[in-house]
C-alpha cells in the first residue's frame, strides 16, 4: 500500500521512478490519459517559451512573484513584508537575507543549466 | 532509498507484532502509510526524515495512547531511540523516534490521510517538469537553512504550493486539481 503514489500515476511496477526518466514517461499518451489531460498534443499546448526558462531564472522570479526582491549587488535576496494578500505566504514579517551558500548553489545551477549539466541530483536517493 | 524502506519495514514489523496495538485499534493488520518527501520525490540525502502515519478506523481513540503503545513496541526492538516524548501538534500527536541503525529520524502520526494524498499530488507535479523538482529542493534547502527550528518555519508543503501556483502562472505546470472529475458528495 505504501507504493500508492506510483500506482496513482499508473507506474506501479516501476516503483521508484527516477526523475530523469519522468520526461520519457510523461511523453506518452497513457500518462496524459491517466491524468485526464486528453492527448499528449493537447496537454503540451502551452506557451512555447516555457521550456527555455532556466531554474535559476525561475528561482528569482519565484521570489519576486511573492514580493521578494533580489539584491544583485550583494547576491542576496531580501524578503520584505508586502502589502498585498500574499502576506499570508510570508515566512517572516521582517526582511532577511538568503544564505550565501544557497545563493551560490543557485548560481552554480545557472551555470550548470547553461552548460547542460545539472549540479543538483535530487534523484540520487533513487540510485 | 533502500535504507528508508528498511527503516519503514522495521517500524511496520514492530507494530504488526503488537497484540496490544491490534486489540486497541481493532485492526488485524495495522495500516502504516508513508507520506512526505519519501513519496513526493523531493527527499534529500542528508536531512530527510521518514514521515509515517498509522491509519486507525476508530476516530474516537485517543491518539496519545496509541503513540505510546507504538513507542513501547519500538523501544522493545532496541533499534530505535524513543527518548523523545510525543508532542501535541495542531492535528493530533507526533511521535519522533530515531532509527539508530540507519541514522534516520522517523515521525509517526495518526490518521494523516490528507497528508498522504497531498504527497501523491506533489509527486504527480514532480513528474511534469524537472524544474519543479529542482526549484522545490532549492527552496526547501534554503528554508531549512534559514529557519532551523521546524516548528517556527513555513512547512515544505506550503512552499511547494507556492511554487506550484507560481509555475502554473508561468504556464509550466497544469492545474491538476481543476482537472479532477467532479464527485458527488456522500450523503448519509
Amino acid at each position: 500500500m505504501q507504493h500508492r503514489a506510483w500506482e496513482y500515476t499508473g507506474w506501479a511496477d516501476t516503483k521508484f521512478v527516477r526523475p530523469e526518466q519522468f520526461s520519457a514517461l510523461v511523453d506518452t499518451p497513457h500518462f496524459y490519459e491517466k491524468m485526464g489531460l486528453g492527448t499528449s498534443t493537447e496537454a503540451k499546448d502551452r506557451p512555447s517559451n516555457v521550456d527555455a526558462i532556466s531554474v535559476g531564472q525561475l528561482l528569482l522570479e519565484f521570489f519576486a512573484f511573492y514580493g521578494y526582491t533580489f539584491d544583485a549587488d550583494k547576491y542576496a535576496i531580501d524578503i520584505r513584508h508586502s502589502k498585498t494578500t500574499k502576506d499570508s505566504f510570508m515566512p517572516q514579517p521582517n526582511p532577511f537575507r538568503l544564505r550565501q551558500d544557497f545563493v551560490d548553489e543557485a548560481r552554480r545551477e545557472l551555470v550548470a543549466q547553461a552548460e547542460g549539466i545539472s549540479t543538483l541530483q535530487p534523484w540520487s536517493l533513487f540510485n | 532509498m533502500q535504507t528508508i524502506m528498511d527503516t519503514f519495514n522495521s517500524v511496520r514489523n514492530a507494530i504488526a507484532k503488537s497484540s496490544g496495538l491490534c486489540s486497541l485499534i481493532g485492526n488485524a493488520d495495522p495500516s502504516l502509510e508513508i507520506y512526505g518527501s519519501t513519496v513526493n520525490s523531493l527527499a534529500t540525502n542528508n536531512d530527510s526524515d521518514l514521515d509515517l502515519t498509522l491509519l486507525v478506523k476508530d476516530f474516537n481513540l485517543n491518539h496519545e495512547i496509541i503513540v505510546q503503545v507504538v513507542r513501547g513496541e519500538l523501544s522493545k526492538t532496541g533499534r530505535f531511540d524513543v527518548s523523545s516524548n510525543p508532542i501535541q501538534i495542531q492535528s493530533g500527536v507526533l511521535l519522533s523516534v530515531r532509527d539508530q541503525l540507519n541514522q534516520i529520524d522517523v515521525d509517526i502520526t495518526i490518521n494523516k490521510t490528507l497528508e498522504i494524498l497531498n504527497s501523491h499530488l506533489v509527486n504527480t507535479y514532480s513528474a511534469f517538469d524537472i524544474r519543479f523538482v529542482k526549484l522545490a529542493l532549492l527552496i526547501k534547502t534554503w528554508n531549512k537553512a534559514r529557519f532551523p527550528d521546524k516548528f517556527k518555519r513555513l512547512n515544505s508543503f506550503s512552499l511547494y504550493l507556492m511554487l506550484i501556483a507560481f509555475l502554473q502562472d508561468k504556464g509550466i505546470l497544469p492545474n491538476l486539481q481543476a482537472l479532477a472529475p467532479e464527485q458527488e458528495p456522500t450523503i448519509y
